[in-house]
């Protein structure tokens, strides 16, 4: 967050809270590690670690990446032997390891973690022994993870309360509490002590969030590119990336004009006329950003994608490290002929796609192709591919609103449907929901899915131990239960999605337009954008001050999970702010708009309060539209006059928006 | 009687004899060489010898292998007389130069019955009395069906002028066409097809299920197999790699085994049949009872010494080891012809040029302290319960016999002597004593000699001189029960390999390689291949040596310290497997340090197989082939260590890697001595293993336990799994055209 538009530390959730919750989890995670047994039980269990992912296929891929099969005869294009301005060291020709059929990681990966896997490979030989590099490395990926995605919340989350103009009273705790459900969530450690590339995905792709959140095209695309060479799928993200990115460029750009003129208001008033004009209109610069951000990324994505095609190629051709990178790169480039050297491919990815290898896991894929009539087989490895890869567009167009929320949804789907699932993906789908805390006080059933997940995470062990260990049951009980595993799954995608919609109905509600416009009649329309905005101030404010007795609306229906016990008053507030913001931000994006004087600014102070009264009022009436909720009107009405009590108090933590 | 009548019935014999001698042996094969002459550029030369190896095992078993070699100067298709033609055709269909097939039931036991290959010397009575060395016993003993055959990869000139181009196209920049389909690993499509035309038609010939073998089980080793005509036992160097014009291909079918209907068409192929010669011995009730048993068919392309192809040599062997002591009420051990074949050998193969049965005289095990009895006949003097008799004994042979025939009078009724003696009528009476005289010295000589050589040869061409029908009985008069010894003198070394672990998923394969020598160090090939579906995991390959402890007084032998540490596993080849394409094969070069055993461990996953790729019996297993391993060099001057073999002169354990291995060097100057606790004598070094080249070792193959899925689940898999996606993905578009709007009623 170099450049990062809240220079206030005041914004940040605080420091110390988050500093505790990494250390702990990196402590946890040592001992975890070195402690118990765990990893070793662990690393081969299916529900982490799939043949595409595995720690011990890792390491066999970084072992015979070192010491690479012998050819019956030189093959026609080894970087050694091809060319005797490259070949060095070795005088017999060695090929790629990735002629073995038993290695899916991604070349990418081998000279990152050459030299852990070194010294895990050489503890594992001296057994007694215990290394701490790989727990080191493979925790620090944990937590970078979790740093990231804590990040994308405090980005989201300050954003959010720009447009509404609120920074003190939103809850500090939530993006920490976000890393700590992540790092503490059983599925992340399980994975991290599995020590699986899984975490190392997770990381890339959040990282990519991340980049996508701060509108950071260049290392957006570079890392989403990197994911997608990691495990293919995030392909299906690019673009919700690219629009998260578009979206959030624009955003950004709006955000950081709100904040560079609310300085100008707080510390020194005008004096600074010019120097605003000669930055140019805002919807000018904001619309540039995004299209620059958009264009960046459009030509960015496929070049960074090519080059690191092309470093895995140079890299896999280069067994046994024998050239230096840069020179094994050039000879694959010259020396090879593009036909030729493509075997990795064929092993990292195609093993994805045609779902060659049927370990079991936790998907749908592997029971269904050990059992399918081999004359529909190729039909079939069609329809599931083409039927996860449909989710895209429609997740894109549907969302194109919220490209987090979609993302979100993709994750989900992804972990459910992909080719080889592991409970990382579900605690990345987990880790991403965890930042739409907003949605969760419309779930339906958010009981029933965590009881399925528990279920699940309990009975599949227990089968999977039935059918191939004791031998008393048989294939189907896995079967089952990876059955239920993607139910589980899907039914808490579809119930984020379903409360996602719910809560775009409570936004964007048809409200009676007419008597904000009423209200704001001498203003113009950007006016009534900004009365709402102010509105929300107060609102937000009022709910703070109120405490957490008045919005028992939230929990009415469902049961208190984490997020939402800490988040209930938060969380309407921010729906409020989050609808009204959306408007403005419509309004503010959707049409031309002209900087605004000074003098229109003293103007719209005196609006601001009678707008306040009268968003009141509007506030009143839509609650009681709400047929569901006989009492929230009651609370409403509490909240109203609660506000008059405590606007003395409020006044102090309310920063208005004076645009 | 008209003359003319009786003229034509003296010429009546005439033809009969002519038919008749077309039917006798050497003035056919003769007569038709003379034939072939005006065909072929150089004689037809072409011989069939039998010969039958008896061996007594030290266990009480009883090693039997029968022989036939078939020499052929003949390149063409047709012109041969003894070349089974089945055979030879569909070799040369598949341009073959070398074909080796063994078909094997049982296992054999390396630990008490030693090396099945004995080898001998043998006098060529015929010619100078020349020395030749035979081996006897067949090597490929794996059970279940092994086939490797070197073969061409095209005509010499196509190869070498593809390779040209290969590497023309890699070396220049601009990369000209290269030949798609040739990967590193797999086997040039034309070769392939000759691979599959070869195991196809000998699956046909032989009623095996050879037609089963194909990219998935063959492998193409670097150099553990190598071409018979070369030498045959693999160097240390990498010379041992094929060059590119011909491919060696190996594959196991270990779940083959062998009946009757592959003894059929084996007895077939030979030029008697089964009907006469040792041939007519192969009964199968008898041989398919036998604990082991195997055939074994080789055919080899010779070349000449110019370079130019120089014939055939078929090769065809069948082994079985009895159990004479063991199937018995009475555990004797005695054994006889008849006993173990059913009948006694009546006829003999006329087109045999040589047919030979060769009983070698029980070597005894070691009745626990040992000490030095090195021979059988040593072993005879201190014990003489294990006196064993055979009945016959050789006759004398041909060359003693006339001369003996010569002078003796009594048995006057035989041709020779009438032929050879009249003209010694004169000198009768003088002669007569002489010729008695030296008749009986010969006698008693030739029985001596038989009495004192460790094995008996008799010659199966001239049965009359065992009265028509021979039945070789060896029986142990004094031993009224055979003891089983308690310790058997092991081989120099002994290799073994299973599979541990519980559960379908994964196991680990756990080999151990045990040098018995103590003082010399040997190294061997590991020769390992894998079916696909058993994914080793190298990383995990694990050596560990755990030596025999010595003591320096009493043992007089010393260990260095460098011995054990310096690595073991020297060199390690492998071609990966591909799933459902190719197998894995790794070629290890391990040396075994003196007196030690080298345990190797290496993890692997089994691959869950799709429902049609299990067998019928999917719940039997797989077979996973056995491991091979190959005894690199001769162990060296062992002759030499036993000498200076003593008690207050220690000599060390002799550290047999090649010179120029730094460590080692290094080490020597270091002099860290091992010091032990002691249990064996000195005088034990030579004497406590069985000499002797092993060339190659089999491991047991293995049943590895794959997880089936529910063979009846598939159309239920199929609609669950549908229905399921079906829900969440109609749930999903719900989801995404719904739109949450008030509705005011």
């Amino acid at each position: 967050m170099g450049e990062s538009p809240f220079p206030l530390a005041s914004r940040q959730p605080s420091r110390p809270t988050l500093y505790l919750i990494l250390s702990s989890a990196f402590i946890l995670r040592l001992l975890l590690f070195t402690r118990t047994q765990l990893p070793t039980s662990l690393h081969q269990r299916p529900e982490l670690a799939t043949p595409i992912n595995g720690f011990k296929s890792l390491l066999e891929a970084h072992y015979l990446h070192n010491h690479p099969p012998t050819p019956i005869q030189p093959p026609s294009y080894t970087l050694s032997s091809s060319s005797s301005s490259y070949s060095h060291s070795h005088s017999q020709a060695s090929v790629s390891a990735y002629h073995s059929g038993t290695i899916h990681h991604s070349p990418l990966l081998l000279p990152l973690l050459s030299h852990p896997l070194d010294v895990h490979l050489s503890s594992l030989r001296h057994a007694s022994s215990q290394e701490w590099v790989t727990p080191i490395l493979w925790s620090a990926f944990d937590l970078l993870s979790a740093y990231f995605l804590h990040s994308i919340c405090t980005v989201t989350q300050n954003s959010k309360l720009i447009r509404q103009g609120v920074i003190w009273p939103w809850d500090r705790s939530r993006s920490n509490l976000i890393a700590f459900l992540y790092l503490f969530n059983p599925y992340t450690l399980a994975s991290c002590l599995a020590r699986s590339t899984s975490p190392i995905e997770n990381l890339v792709f959040l990282t990519a969030t991340f980049c996508a959140a701060t509108a950071r095209p260049l290392s957006m695309a570079i890392s989403l590119s990197f994911s997608i060479l990691l495990g293919l799928y995030p392909i299906l993200f690019a673009p919700l990336f690219l629009l998260l990115c578009y979206r959030r460029a624009g955003e950004n750009e709006w955000e950081m004009e709100a904040t560079r003129l609310r300085h100008r208001s707080i510390e020194a008033k005008g004096n600074d006329g010019g120097r605003s004009r000669r930055r140019g209109f805002l919807s000018d610069r904001i619309r540039k950003r995004k299209r620059l951000a958009l264009s960046v990324g459009l030509v960015t994505l496929p070049v960074s994608l090519v080059g690191g095609i092309i470093l895995s190629r140079a890299i896999a051709l280069n067994p046994a490290n024998e050239l230096s990178l840069p020179r094994a790169i050039a000879a694959s480039i010259h020396e090879v002929d593009w036909r030729h050297g493509w075997e990795w491919a064929e092993r990292v990815y195609g093993t994805i796609i045609l779902a060659s290898d049927h370990t079991p896991n936790l998907g749908m894929w592997w029971y269904f192709f050990m059992e399918i009539f081999e004359h529909f087989r190729s039909f079939f490895i069609l329809t599931f591919n083409i039927h996860l890869a449909s989710y895209s567009l429609p997740v894109l167009i549907k969302y194109r609103r919220d490209p987090l929320f979609g993302l979100t949804v993709l994750s989900g789907l992804v972990a459910v449907f992909k080719s080889y699932p592991t409970v990382a993906d579900h605690s990345l789908f987990l880790g991403l929901l965890s930042l739409h805390g907003d949605i969760f006080q419309y779930m339906r059933y958010p009981l029933v899915s965590s009881l399925i997940y528990i279920y699940c995470t309990f009975l599949s062990p227990t089968l999977h131990h039935l059918w191939l260990s004791a031998g008393s049951g048989n294939a189907n009980f896995y079967y089952a239960i990876t059955l239920v595993w993607a139910l589980g799954g899907g039914m808490l995608v579809l119930d984020a999605m379903w409360s996602w919609g719910r809560l775009q109905w409570e936004l964007e509600r048809p409200t009676p337009k007419s008597k904000v416009s009423n209200a704001s009649s001498a203003a113009d329309k950007n006016g009534g954008a900004r009365l709402q905005v102010q509105d929300d101030g107060a609102q937000v404010a009022a709910n703070g001050g109120q405490g957490a007795g008045g919005d028992s609306r939230h929990h009415d229906d469902e049961e208190e999970e984490e997020e939402e016990g800490k988040e209930g008053d938060r969380g309407y507030s921010s729906d409020e702010s989050l609808r009204d913001a959306k408007r403005a931000e419509r309004e503010l994006f959707g049409e031309e708009q002209e900087e605004e004087d000074e003098e229109t600014r003293t103007k719209r102070t005196r609006v601001e309060t009678e707008s306040a009264n009268g968003g009141k009022g509007r506030r009143k009436e839509a609650r009681t539209s709400v047929a569901e909720e006989g009492k929230a009107s009651l609370v409403e009405e509490k909240t109203g006059k609660a506000l008059g009590e405590e606007q003395s108090l409020d006044l102090s933590e309310r920063i208005v928006v004076q645009i | 009687m008209s003359k003319g009548m009786k003229k034509s019935l003296l010429l009546l014999p005439l033809p009969i004899f002519l038919i008749f001698s077309l039917l006798l042996p050497p003035p056919t094969i003769a007569s038709l060489q003379d034939e072939v002459q005006h065909h072929h550029p150089h004689q037809l030369e072409e011989s069939f010898s039998e010969s039958l190896l008896l061996r007594p095992l030290p266990d009480g078993r009883l090693q039997s292998s029968f022989h036939f070699t078939i020499h052929s100067n003949s390149n063409s298709t047709s012109h041969f007389n003894l070349l089974p033609r089945p055979l030879v055709q569909l070799v040369q269909h598949s341009r073959a130069s070398e074909v080796h097939l063994s078909l094997n039931a049982g296992r054999w036991r390396y630990e008490s019955w030693g090396d099945p290959v004995r080898s001998f010397r043998v006098e060529d009575h015929g010619q100078d009395g020349e020395w030749t060395d035979q081996e006897l016993g067949e090597d490929s003993i794996a059970s279940g069906a092994e086939l490797w055959a070197i073969l061409d990869v095209e005509g010499g000139e196509k190869a070498t002028s593809a390779d040209r181009r290969r590497r023309n196209s890699s070396s220049s920049r601009t990369g000209l066409a290269v030949d798609d389909e040739e990967g590193p690993f797999t086997i040039p499509s034309k070769v392939y097809h000759d691979w599959k035309s070869l195991t196809s038609s000998l699956a046909g010939l032989f009623c095996a299920s050879l037609d089963a073998l194909d990219q998935r089980t063959t492998v193409q080793p670097f150099r553990a197999f190598r071409r018979k005509s070369l030498a045959s036992v693999p160097r240390i160097d990498g010379e041992g790699r094929r060059r590119q014009p011909e491919r060696l291909l190996h594959a196991f079918l270990p779940s083959e085994s062998i009946c009757t209907e592959n003894l059929t068409p084996f007895l077939k192929l030979l030029p008697c049949k089964g009907s006469a010669g040792l041939a007519s011995l192969l009964d199968p009730h008898s041989l398919f009872q036998a604990a082991f048993h195997g055939m074994a068919v080789h055919v080899l392309k010779k070349t000449a010494p110019s370079g130019a192809e120089g014939g055939y040599e078929v090769t065809m062997s069948f082994q079985a080891v009895f159990s004479p002591a063991v199937t018995r009420d009475i555990s004797r051990r005695d054994w006889s012809i008849r006993s173990l074949f059913g009948k006694p050998l009546a006829k003999s193969c006329p087109l045999a040029k040589e047919s030979t049965i060769r009983v070698m005289r029980p070597e005894e095990a070691d009745p626990g302290d040992g000490g030095a009895k090195a021979t059988a006949q040593e072993a005879e003097e201190t014990d003489s319960k294990h006196r064993h008799q055979v009945e016959p004994l050789p006759a004398l042979p041909p060359w003693l016999e006339t001369r003996s025939k010569i002078g003796s009078r009594e048995d006057a009724s035989s041709r020779i002597k009438r032929d050879q003696g009249e003209d010694e009528d004169e000198d009768e009476d003088a002669a007569d004593s002489e010729w008695e005289e030296r008749n009986q010295m010969i006698q008693l000589e030739w029985r001596q000699q038989v009495e004192r050589s460790p094995d008996l040869v008799y010659d199966a061409k001239r049965l009359s001189a065992y009265n028509g029908s021979l039945d070789i009985q060896m029986t142990w008069p004094e031993e009224l029960n055979f003891e089983y010894p308690k310790s058997v003198r092991p081989p120099p070394l002994t290799a073994s390999r299973i599979l541990t672990g519980h559960g379908q998923e994964r196991g680990k394969i756990h080999l151990t390689l045990r040098n018995n020598l103590l003082t010399e160090d040997q190294r061997v090939i590991y020769f390992e291949q894998l079916p696909w579906f058993v994914k080793p995991y190298l990383h995990t390959l694990r050596v560990e040596v755990r030596a025999d402890e010595f003591d320096e007084e009493e043992d007089g032998l010393v260990r260095f310290k460098d011995d054990l540490t310096s690595p073991v596993l020297e060199k390690l080849e492998y071609q990966p497997s591909v799933p459902r394409q190719r197998p894995l094969e790794i070629e290890a070069e391990i040396r075994l340090p003196a007196s030690s055993e080298v345990h190797l461990w290496m993890d692997y996953d089994n691959e869950f197989l799709r429902y049609a790729e299990h067998p019928p019996d999917a719940h039997r297993g797989f077979d996973i082939p056995p491991a091979i391993v190959f005894p690199l060099e001769e162990p060296l001057s062992r002759s030499a260590k036993g000498k200076t073999l003593h008690p207050d002169r220690p000599i060390r354990a002799r550290l047999g890697l090649a010179a120029g291995s730094k460590g080692r060097r290094k080490n020597d100057h270091g002099t860290q001595i091992q010091k032990a606790t002691m249990k064996r004598k000195a005088s034990d070094h030579d004497h406590h293993v069985t000499r002797g080249r092993i060339k190659r070792i089999y491991t047991l193959p293995r049943l590895v336990q794959l997880a089936t899925p529910d063979f009846s689940f598939c159309y239920m898999a199929i609609i669950f799994s549908s229905t399921v996606i079906a829900l969440i993905f109609g749930s999903v578009l719900n989801g995404m055209v719904r739109r949450f709007t008030d509705i005011y009623i």
